[in-house]
């Protein structure tokens, strides 16, 4: 996996994977909005939010990570940080 | 309202006195026990007594006596499911017979791929829990956390040491990482198919004749990561005996609707023949 990415990057596969394994529009997944009631996150959609970004970033997300993590900015940011 | 509320009704020291009275007098006299219990339960648990009469009259379409009837009798197979559960934990495993339909299907997932195994609130689990820990593999249940809440500590000692690990759905999301865990480990995991939390998303099924709601969660999973699932009961017959099935792994290839649609008609064929082992003591329907 890349370990060099911009953030316009990581919003382009992250949105991408997000609209294909989640079904929402591109359009509803905008920065400020929620990541939990935008995508309509159940306690077990977690599992697959986990393996898609190890699974596209590369790395194996923490139960910390996950705090925090309220806005799609948020998401991006954590992401970035994580493989910049 | 067709949502559990998280809460399963009974308390350490109810749970307490019945194993008391399993050290002391045994199975078939802790059942006596149940006779006034359990018709305390039928006169003043109304919603949950309503639930089931529902059920009956409703469902199968049993005639009102009839129906009311069977209300008691079932609040009285509840009792003694929980009875064999706690016998059975507390190593009186022997006073019961038992046989198994497909557990070659479970040793099967258990020995390579892992998979879901998917139960109901039909029967008594528990049991099947406690027999399956003699699979190769660590067998992991995911609970609602509310759901074991007045339970916690017995089931913490009496699954102390075996292979059985209980993961408790719970806000910080744990959860997630235990499961995601047990399916890099190919363990298997176990859940319940028939119920959902307020809050939670669902899907809708024909169940019985009418439209019901059932987990998205588990269905979700063994769809998204083509895991192999088979649907498992483990059901009280007379004379001290459980008879455990297990269906044939397999990997759903179609929609979640598919494969929920696949585990109805799976659970009506069980209530059906065991009409009186259905615990659902909620408004399970959506009218």
């Amino acid at each position: 996996m890349n370990s060099v990415m911009t953030m316009d990057e990581v919003i382009t596969i992250t949105n991408n994977f997000l609209v294909e394994e989640f079904e929402v529009d591109m359009a509803s997944i905008k920065p400020a909005a929620p990541v939990k009631e935008t995508l309509e996150l159940d306690s077990l959609d977690y599992v697959d939010l986990v393996v898609l970004i190890d699974t596209h970033f590369g790395f194996k997300v923490q139960q910390q990570d996950f705090k925090g993590i309220v806005t799609f900015q948020d998401f991006y940011n954590f992401l970035h940080q994580r493989v910049k | 309202m067709a949502e559990w509320q998280g809460q399963s009704r009974g308390t350490p020291l109810g749970y307490k006195i019945f194993l008391f009275l399993l050290n002391r007098v045994g199975v078939r006299a802790a059942y006596l026990l149940l006779l006034p219990v359990s018709l305390y339960y039928v006169l003043f648990v109304p919603k949950a007594t309503k639930a089931i009469y529902y059920y009956f009259h409703n469902r199968l379409k049993y005639s009102p006596i009839r129906a009311l009837l069977r209300t008691r009798l079932n609040f009285y197979v509840f009792g003694q499911t929980i009875i064999d559960k706690f016998a059975i934990m507390g190593g009186m495993k022997s006073a019961y017979s038992y046989e198994f339909e497909g557990e070659e299907h479970l040793v099967d997932m258990a020995n390579n791929t892992g998979g879901i195994l998917i139960g109901a609130h039909l029967g008594n689990w528990d049991i099947a829990s406690q027999l399956l820990n003699r699979l190769s593999k660590p067998f992991n249940i995911v609970m609602y956390e509310n759901e074991l809440e007045n339970m916690k500590k017995l089931f913490e000692q009496a699954l102390k040491d075996k292979k059985i690990k209980i993961i408790a759905i719970k806000q910080d999301l744990s959860h997630v990482f235990e499961i995601k865990k047990a399916f890099d480990n190919k363990e298997l995991i176990c859940f319940h198919g028939d119920r959902f939390l307020d809050g939670s998303k669902f899907i809708e099924a024909n169940f019985l004749g009418e439209k019901a709601k059932f987990p998205h969660g588990p269905f979700y999973l063994a769809s998204k990561f083509k895991m192999p699932y088979t649907f498992v009961y483990a059901m009280k017959e007379p004379a001290l005996h459980y008879h455990l099935y297990a269906t044939k792994g397999k990997v759903h290839q179609g929609t979640i609707d598919e494969l929920v649609a696949d585990y109805v008609i799976h659970l009506e064929q069980k209530v059906k023949t065991y009409p009186l082992q259905w615990f659902n003591y909620y408004q399970f329907w959506a009218s």
